[in-house]
């Protein structure tokens, strides 16, 4: 084991792979930082230089390494513009954004990098030590068992992610509504497409993420007429404060550095998935839950955590079992297959070196993207101070390109608008959308699992151990959300300003 | 008593759940099982809810100082700006909807390529009232990059704008 790591390492380090490994961080940095031009699209995009590459680690180097890095600078635009540079980093947003408002943007960067290299790290190693003992566990939950984790996974962020309950959960039932639009599976019926022929795909992820997210940002910012930051002048001590934060919420971040982990090896559970239920940990492990949403560093540093520490436990299953835990460790499944190498058994065995090395192109790749970032940060953090109507015309136009960069589709723009108006009324009103972007992400899974698991065992798959403990988990959580917000019904709200005027 | 537009706002989405479980009617079980599963429970709970929301508005032009919701813990996301006059905050939405939805229709008719450069210089111009040089730098920057590296480097093929085809051009 330590023989083939060393050899593992020494050939990253070699020429040409660790210049690959730079050209791939290189793009994967530029990549994750422009809004909705997506890690995926570019990972396909640059599959095919695998071919001219050939040689297998240099050709991780390159693909890997840009993959691993997109995630990482993908918070920095969420943090910095309120609009996900990736699909997956939306969550970051949820307090990165209003610590950006506050003139915080140096520490919510710091907080987020730094989580991002320690769980990126965390999970490297966690993929190292863990191949072997996962497959059991990852074998074990079967279509009941996945179909419980999803429905856990929209009541959890549900339950604490609005000031209603009822809001909540119908923000995450409105996700799983429109994720039923599109061919069905089995019959072939066409649900709510409108009668076009553009929907029967179904809706994709990311016009509607940057829609529902960036698009209610720049009206904020249009209504303020200031910069991001308004006239709050930040400390330069702010990056270091952030840095301190991750270290003060150590445990935290490890904890969401794992939920990173779990999640990610989960086949078919995509990646957006882990930085939220990050975010629902760090809201259900803090003891004041009324700073989340207004800009509380812990609901930075968890899906910051997260959003690294996947892309370990997401190798777990595609090179132990060539099972791709995501769709891009399905395109990278590819680059498995055009230099010659066979994912399953084989990886553990024979080409142990490979898999090393992926964990030591995980490591590298983590420490030379927050290293790059960190340089870069003064300069990044300026551009909060900006004036608004300047960044406006640049952040619309990011807006309309990201969307259309998912399909290539001037209709994706259109979705983009719509969910646009659709978040600024969300946020207007009150309605939470965290759990409404989980419910979009996990529909099709939970229809799949559902159906599989009422196929193969009719109702009898509700009395499976794992089940009913995952059963009781989800009434005993909406249970005590209740039970709270009946004891404190009485007490005054301060700062809770009404609406209606707006 | 008054409708609050948040009133409104809920009874959409149970019009939203109520369609959801309309249309499926008709489609084979394997098809109407998901969405009616999702549904009807959430029909019922946005019953409950516009309810409460209902009682809540009836409350409120009781007495101006009962809370509209259950306070809680945990603001539900972002909030938008409270600092400046709702009807100055109210103009403002209008106008950059108007200039959002504004560049939409420009860009299906005359294509992204074309409609980009003329709707930052006027953002910057019109707008954000700018001076000429900058609005035309900022112009040629955005254009630059969107020509440099989506145009030319990751060659998306935009489509061409619609009246181009209604004109046979």
């Amino acid at each position: 084991m330590i023989e083939s790591a060393t050899s593992g390492l020494l050939q990253v380090l070699s020429w040409p792979a660790f210049g690959f490994l730079l050209l791939g961080g290189a793009i994967g940095f530029v990549v994750g930082i422009l809004p909705g031009l997506g890690g995926l699209t570019t990972l396909a995009l640059m599959l095919p230089f695998a071919y001219t590459i050939q040689e297998p680690i240099a050709a991780f180097c390159f693909l890997l390494g840009m993959h691993a890095i997109t995630g990482t600078t993908g918070d920095i635009t969420s943090i910095l513009f309120g609009i996900p540079g990736e699909g997956t980093s939306a969550a970051t947003i949820m307090d990165g954004y209003p610590m950006t408002k506050k003139g915080q943007a140096g520490r919510a960067l710091g907080a987020a990098l730094t989580s991002s290299l320690v769980a990126g790290l965390e999970g490297a190693i966690i993929l190292a030590i863990s191949i072997p003992i996962m497959r059991p566990l990852v074998l074990f939950f079967g279509a009941p068992e996945l179909f419980m984790l999803t429905i856990l996974g929209i009541t959890f962020l549900a339950t604490l992610s609005s000031a209603s309950l009822s809001k909540g959960v119908l923000a995450g039932g409105i996700g799983l509504a429109i994720s039923a639009v599109g061919i069905e599976d089995h019959t072939g019926t066409l649900r709510y497409t409108l009668g076009t022929i553009y929907l029967w795909e179904g809706l994709s992820l990311a016009p509607v993420v940057v829609g529902l997210f960036a698009i209610p940002e720049i009206v904020d910012l249009a209504v303020r007429g200031s910069s991001i930051a308004g006239s709050k002048v930040e400390r330069i001590s702010g990056v270091l404060e952030g840095v301190k934060d991750t270290f003060r919420h150590f445990w935290l971040t490890m904890r969401c550095g794992m939920i990173g982990v779990m999640v990610g090896a989960v086949p078919g559970v995509g990646g957006g998935v882990s930085q939220w239920m990050a975010y629902a940990h760090a809201v259900q492990s803090s003891k004041d839950k009324r700073r989340f949403g207004t800009g509380a560093v812990e609901g930075v540093l968890g899906p910051g955590a997260a959003n690294n520490s996947k892309e370990g436990g997401n190798l777990i299953p595609t090179v132990a079992f060539g099972v791709p835990g995501t769709t891009g460790m399905a395109i990278l499944l590819g680059a498995f297959l055009i230099v010659g190498l066979t994912p399953g058994p084989d990886m553990l065995t024979k080409h142990l070196d490979v898999t090393l090395a992926m964990v030591w192109i995980l490591v590298i790749s983590n420490i030379l993207a927050a290293g790059v970032a960190f340089l870069f940060l003064s300069q990044l953090v300026k551009l909060t101070f900006v004036r608004g109507n300047l960044l406006i015309p640049f952040l619309v136009v990011f807006v309309f390109l990201g969307a259309f960069s998912a399909n290539n589709h001037f209709a994706d723009i259109v979705v983009a608008c719509v969910f646009g108006v659709l978040g600024y009324f969300m946020v207007l009103f009150g309605w939470p959308r965290a759990p409404f972007v989980l419910g979009l992400v996990l529909g099709r899974l939970a229809e799949r699992y559902l159906g599989i698991s009422l196929g193969a065992y009719r109702t009898a798959w509700l009395l499976h151990p794992p089940v009913l403990v995952m059963i009781v988990i989800l009434v005993g959580s909406v249970s005590y959300s209740v039970y709270k917000r009946m004891s404190t019904g009485n007490q005054p709200v301060e700062g809770r300003v009404e609406q209606d005027e707006l | 008593m008054r409708i609050r537009p948040q009133t409104v706002f809920s009874f959409l989405v149970l019009l939203f759940f109520a369609v959801v479980i309309w249309a499926a009617k008709d489609w084979p079980v394997k098809a109407q099982l998901y969405p009616w599963v999702i549904g009807i429970p959430m029909l019922v709970l946005a019953v409950f809810h516009l309810v409460t929301d209902l009682r809540s508005s009836a409350g409120k032009s009781g007495s101006s100082a009962a809370p509209t919701e259950p306070p809680d813990s945990t603001p539900a996301d972002i909030q938008f700006t409270r600092e400046i006059d709702p009807a100055v905050a109210r103009r403002r939405t209008v106008q950059i909807f108007s200039w959002i939805f504004g560049f939409l229709l420009a860009c299906w008719l005359l294509g992204l390529s074309v409609t980009i450069p003329p709707f930052v210089f006027l953002y910057l111009k019109v707008k954000s009232g700018e001076g000429w040089t900058l609005s035309v730098a900022l112009t040629g920057a955005v254009w630059l990059l969107f020509w440099g590296l989506f145009d030319r480097l990751l060659r998306l093929p935009f489509p061409e704008g619609q009246l181009y085809l209604w004109l046979g051009l």
